[in-house]
């Protein structure tokens, strides 16, 4: 579904991301952990194109990525959908708007068409009552639930999160990571940037840690969480994971 | 003993009553009527060539980037009379160098062209500035849900734009009423000389000078006062 070949992201004279290949299947959970600055969210802003690598190739189902033509590469990346940390979304509009613009626009559906699949993964994510809401009259968590929507309002076949939970407050975070496992146990793709230790041993297929811009570790959660086999994977678990 | 100094206060009543007159009041509507129409004219103008600018200044393209600094810099940097003056008087030596072609300047005009011009060099700066405000994640996430720069701009950042040049643009809006003041200077009949006129004919400035505050004033204070209106209920989303 999504390949990743001896990608690299320079900023400046920083090595954000440094020769890192990796794959996701369809259906897999992959979480990317490790610590601040290690080059996990300049990592997966690469495989959507919000970044465009200095070295190295990204493929969507075999596809490459042409990252010198972005014009052409837009039906490509829509099928990838992106959920952000600080949820990015149109405050100028109102939830249904924020849902259904980017089917209308770039998809070239129906607005009944896109209204109906708007209603739907607005009950599906729990907040069908705020369909007429602005996004500056909900919680930090329904915002995030909103983007998720928004997201699968684009019917990705994957969808990538960049620290979804790292702008909210604790007690809002839960039901962000329930409206995520929900869509992994429906079998969606997802790939999470995360430091929700909890979700990635629950809910992943697949652990990788990153850090300074390489991938260290990649594994099974248990193998990940309970045999680490690196002295920073150690170090990281003991310094995140306090019983 | 004031009133020998001011020997022309002796009859107050009397020289209000000649100069508050229905055909003076009207003469000065009229005016009044000309400096809100070149205000008016002077921003559509300017708008358009704000937009223009700011497009050209965050453009990929040197030259548009260089065209639009120029601009911007050359009518910010000199004074409004100047260029009035420079367009009225040598208006028809410039086009007859360059296009060789001579006009008649009309005082109305050149003066709307010249404010407008002015006008639009500050228009440049407020629309880029509350473009580039706009948070970048609103630009990536439209590229996330696949929409291209043209619906990027026109769905996302200029509606949120425009919220934010709100203030500033209606406040040029309340400079250009008193700027176009300026135009006085080359003999265009706006609010202010007709308060000259009124004034040279009665041989008393204090009254048609003070006719002219009020009304410049009364069209400010209007202006402000939908102004506050309009933003508050444009900040109902935020």
């Amino acid at each position: 579904m999504i390949k990743v070949q001896h990608v690299s992201k320079y900023f400046g004279k920083i090595h954000a991301v440094e020769d890192v290949s990796f794959e996701v299947k369809k259906g897999e959970v992959v979480c990317i952990i490790g610590p601040s600055g290690s080059g996990k969210s300049t990592l997966i802003r690469c495989i959507n194109g919000l970044e465009i690598p200095n070295a190295g190739d990204v493929y969507i189902d075999d596809t490459k990525l042409d990252f010198q033509k972005p014009k052409t590469q837009i039906k490509l990346l829509t099928r990838i959908g992106f959920v952000f940390q600080h949820f990015n979304l149109f405050p100028h509009m109102n939830v249904l708007d924020n849902l259904t613009l980017g089917p209308i626009k770039a998809q070239s559906k129906s607005k009944e068409e896109a209204e109906q699949t708007a209603v739907a993964l607005l009950k599906r994510v729990g907040l069908e009552d705020k369909i007429e809401a602005f996004p500056a009259q909900l919680s930090g968590g329904q915002k995030q639930r909103v983007a998720i929507a928004r997201a699968l309002a684009q019917e990705p076949e994957a969808i990538l999160f960049d620290e979804p939970t790292s702008a909210l407050d604790p007690e809002m975070i839960g039901e962000v990571l329930d409206v995520m496992q929900e869509l992994a146990e429906d079998g969606m793709t997802l790939v999470v940037v995360t430091h929700e230790m909890g979700f990635a041993r629950e809910v992943a297929t697949r652990v990788i840690f990153m850090d300074n811009g390489r991938i260290i570790e990649s594994g099974t959660p248990e193998a990940i969480f309970d045999r680490p086999q690196s002295d920073r994977l150690r170090d990281f678990l003991a310094k995140v994971i306090r019983n | 003993m004031s009133l020998q100094l001011f020997p022309l206060w002796e009859n107050k009543m009397d020289i209000i009553q000649k100069i508050v007159t229905a055909e003076n009041l009207l003469f000065m509507l009229k005016a009044a009527g000309y400096s809100l129409l070149v205000a008016v004219i002077a921003l559509a103008l300017g708008s358009i060539l704000g937009l223009l600018a700011a497009a050209s200044k965050m453009s990929h393209f040197k030259v548009l980037r260089t065209i639009a600094n120029v601009y911007v810099e050359f009518f910010r940097g000199s004074p409004m009379l100047l260029q009035i003056l420079l367009f009225y008087l040598c208006g028809p030596i410039i086009t007859k160098a360059l296009f060789g072609f001579v006009f008649t300047p009309n005082p109305y005009f050149v003066g709307v062209i010249a404010i407008g011009m002015n006008s639009g060099a500050y228009s440049t700066e407020l629309f880029r500035a509350a473009i580039q405000s706009i948070d970048k994640g609103q630009w990536e996430a439209s590229k996330t849900i696949g929409l291209n720069y043209v619906q990027t701009m026109r769905h996302i950042i200029l509606p949120q734009a425009f919220k934010r040049v709100l203030p500033p643009y209606i406040n040029e809006f309340i400079v250009l009423i008193k700027d176009s003041s300026l135009l006085t200077v080359i003999g265009a009949v706006e609010l202010l000389h007709s308060a000259e006129i009124l004034g040279s004919h009665f041989y008393n400035y204090l009254i048609p000078l003070l006719m002219a505050t009020v009304l410049y004033l009364t069209m400010t204070l209007t202006i402000s006062y939908f102004a506050r209106k309009l933003e508050r209920r444009l900040a109902e989303s935020d």
